[in-house]
């Protein structure tokens, strides 16, 4: 699906990581150090941030929700909507946004519900926000994107446990009539939901008694059904074959030429990916912003994080026009072509 | 590209084992520790950089030995 939204500015984004990082090359007991370094060399990450067993997505998206509030000077009966997308909810139900709402202390006019998606997920979430505003019914709103992938990778598992970190985000977004528009770009297909997947845990596959037994399985990896699994080949298939032709129709839809990109945020996958992705499409290696090796593939949260650690260069007072593309668990993924300027941005630890 | 490039860009660029000269074309996939998950994804991107040949990860997977690979790479190319 292309579209665009009108009347929609992009404000502010906050990221919050947990204050427990995680030098992979010294803390990964359950693997050889040959091992380590092949595959870190690979993928590309060096330290994560890891969530402690206390500390949930929401919490995480909540200290950046209220930092980037109090920073921007948004008064709290002033939030009309709260999204927040994520994989790692605090229950099955109710939706994490509505405590996140009541937490922050937000209007109870204040529309709240969560988005079930991954890497995609900041675009989605973009999207559905852009046409809520756009809508006329909501002025500001809060997107809030993580996700504690960490929680559910098995420590044995050399294809996610050395790749996966945990951030939670907020991205503060309003009714503007002056702002130009932000064109999207959008699919599924759910053929190969397979290959990114926790098996159990959900009403199709309930846990039983084994289903938390890690064991070695055909891969050669050794988890249990309640823990991630990725084929990594299918999921490299399908990324070379859908994130080129994604970037080239983004860009056609806005009428950009090469030269009119100034910045390429993709999900942060692993930097074999990226560095694919950038020979595939012809980008330069100075568009495309990549910050795997200081936080890992943080699912959901990538691109906000990515947003916030370049902050330096989009809190200017000088428009940039970028794309940000995410892609994955679904399989799903989504583009969006749109200009910044003076955006306030900021990580924090917590 | 020839079986014996093949195999050296093999080793330099997908394999990648601790000493060179460890595998040849009747090498078994399955008894190298190597060609592991990480190590089919580096095969798919060496296939379509190197030799512009988009192989499936099913394709991959029929795959025994290094010929094996080879063939697969040699028959995309000819079609």
């Amino acid at each position: 699906m292309l579209i665009k939204t009108k009347n929609v500015s992009i404000r502010g984004v906050y990221a919050a990581l947990p204050n427990n990082e995680i030098d992979l090359s010294a803390d990964s007991p359950h693997f050889s150090n040959k091992e380590i370094k092949k595959t870190l060399n690979m993928i590309g990450t060096k330290k994560v941030f890891r969530a402690t067993d206390k500390q949930t997505t929401s919490d995480l998206c909540f200290s950046a929700a209220e930092h980037l509030l109090r920073d921007m000077g948004w008064e709290k009966e002033s939030v009309d909507a709260i999204i927040l997308v994520t994989q790692t909810p605090d229950f099955i139900l109710p939706s994490t946004s509505c405590i996140l709402q009541s937490k922050l202390g937000l209007s109870p006019k204040c529309i709240a519900f969560d988005i079930s998606l991954g890497c995609s997920g900041y675009i989605y979430g973009m999207y559905i926000v852009s046409q809520l505003i756009q809508s006329g019914a909501i002025k500001r709103a809060l997107l809030l994107v993580g996700d504690t992938i960490s929680k559910m990778v098995s420590p044995s598992d050399r294809s996610v446990s050395l790749l996966f970190g945990d951030a939670g985000t907020a991205t503060a977004m309003e009714y503007c009539p002056n702002a130009e528009s932000i064109s999207f770009s959008l699919g599924t297909d759910g053929n190969g939901a397979q290959h990114l997947i926790v098996p159990s845990g959900g009403y199709r596959q309930p846990r039983d008694d084994t289903s938390n037994h890690r064991l070695l399985q055909e891969d050669g990896h050794i988890r249990s059904m309640e823990d991630l699994f990725m084929n990594g080949t299918e999921v490299f298939n399908f990324t070379t074959e859908t994130v080129p032709v994604l970037l080239k129709e983004i860009t056609d839809y806005c009428a950009w030429e090469e030269e009119d990109v100034d910045f390429y945020l993709l999900h942060q996958a692993n930097r074999f990916m990226l560095d694919f992705l950038r020979r595939k499409s012809g980008i330069s290696s100075e568009k495309l912003l990549i910050n795997i090796e200081k936080f890992g593939n943080t699912s959901s949260a990538s691109i906000p994080l990515l947003l916030c650690d370049f902050g330096d260069v989009f809190s200017k007072d000088e428009k940039r026009n970028i794309v940000l593309c995410g892609f994955g668990v679904g399989l799903s993924w989504g583009a969006a072509a749109l200009s910044i300027d003076n955006l306030t941005t900021s990580i924090i630890y917590v | 590209m020839n079986t014996v490039e093949f195999v050296q860009q093999l080793e330099d660029q997908v394999i990648m084992p601790d000493e060179e000269g460890m595998i040849s074309l009747e090498t078994n996939l399955d008894d190298l520790t190597e060609w592991d998950s990480l190590a089919k994804i580096a095969f798919l991107a060496f296939a379509d950089r190197e030799l512009d040949s988009n192989i499936t990860p099913t394709q991959l997977e029929n795959c025994k030995t290094i010929l094996d690979l080879y063939n697969l790479v040699s028959e995309k190319n000819e079609n």
